[in-house]
């Protein structure tokens, strides 16, 4: 007995293997099969002759996906371009912000005569939040950016890919206490530091954070920019 | 008669942004007509609309929206945007331009000696 919805759904499985047309594509598709083969079948077809007829009207497999893959493929790679220019971008922006909040407070401090340690502590602890938050919502949005690319989702089910943003959540919080940590508690035999030098070490452990942090984060965009992804771009 | 393959793709994009300056429509849609106006001459692979569909659209010249048609149907409708009236008018006279040279010729009487 010929079951049309099975048929439909290998046909629809046959396309996915492409990995040129993406769900929504092959949706449409679907939609046109549908409807031809009710035409056909007004024309008293059986359903398996105007399953046939439908198919081979669409055209041939090979020569279909070819076809999207001209388009697909393109708008992947733009799309997939920009959002990495935008990380990077947010990742200057967020650097940029941060650095430029704790000098300035360190720096205003200084100038205002504040210059006990515990003083300096409450105005670096007031620049350490606004920092926090900052890169708490810009992190919030480049999650977000991130989670648009096309197969990112499906990406990200994956046990290598979780892994290693797992690892990069540890590295970035581990960083951040050692960096904290090294700040506030004295090591005997160091040189009490001055303003300025709290200044250049502060820089160079964030600047070390973000070293470590953008590479992995680029590393994630390249993989996906590498796997084609059957669930391709949404169209609007 | 078949219409060659490469006059097909050639005036594949002037068919499909006439067809949706009438009205917004769908892919099975724009294919039926396409063989009603041409009195079934104009065979298109039937698949291959709908990547010259998705160009239309990446190029802004038409938008689509997936929704349900009364009969219950998903379908994908494709409408015509500001910018795909001015493409279409551009390829308008560029037609026009072939179809009156090649008129003019062919009403020439044939030059014998």
């Amino acid at each position: 007995m010929f079951d049309l919805n099975e048929q439909i759904n290998k046909w629809r499985g046959n396309l996915a293997q492409s990995q040129t047309l993406g769900s929504s594509d092959i949706d449409e598709l679907e939609s046109h099969l549908r409807e031809e083969i009710e035409n056909l079948m007004a024309l008293k077809l059986s359903y398996e002759e105007a399953f046939l007829v439908a198919t081979y009207r669409l055209g041939d497999m090979a020569h279909l996906s070819d076809e999207y893959a001209k388009i697909n493929l393109c708008k992947r790679f733009r799309q997939n371009v920009s959002w990495m220019i935008t990380g990077i971008l947010t990742y200057l922006l967020a650097t940029h912000f941060a650095t430029a909040v704790s000098k300035d407070c360190v720096l205003l401090a200084a100038n205002s005569g504040i210059t006990g340690y515990r003083s300096l502590g409450f105005i670096g602890f007031g620049s350490e939040i606004l920092t926090l938050i900052t890169t708490f919502f810009l992190g919030y949005f480049f999650c977000r950016l991130i989670l648009q690319i096309p197969g990112f989702k499906k990406q990200i089910k994956q046990l290598t890919t979780r892994m290693c943003l797992l690892m990069a959540l540890l590295v970035f919080v581990l960083m951040t206490v050692v960096y904290r940590a090294a700040f506030h508690i004295p090591v005997p035999g160091f040189r009490p530091m001055n303003i300025q030098q709290h200044v250049v070490q502060a820089l160079t452990y964030s600047k070390f954070l973000w070293s470590v942090f953008l590479p992995v984060i680029l590393v994630m965009l390249l993989i996906n920019l590498r796997k084609p992804n059957s669930h391709g771009v949404k169209s609007q | 008669m078949a219409i060659s393959k490469y006059l097909v793709a050639a005036s594949a994009t002037p068919l499909i942004l006439s067809i949706l300056s009438e009205c917004e429509n769908y892919g099975y849609a724009i294919i039926k007509r396409v063989r009603e106006l041409s009195n079934g001459q104009m065979q298109w692979t039937d698949g291959m609309l709908y990547p010259v569909l998705h160009r239309l659209e990446e190029q802004k010249l038409i938008q689509s929206k997936w929704r349900e048609s009364k009969t219950g149907r998903k379908r994908k409708y494709y409408k015509i945007k500001k910018e795909g009236t001015r493409a279409l008018k551009e390829q308008r006279n560029q037609w026009e331009v072939v179809y009156s040279t090649l008129r003019q010729l062919w009403e020439n009487e044939p030059c014998l000696t």
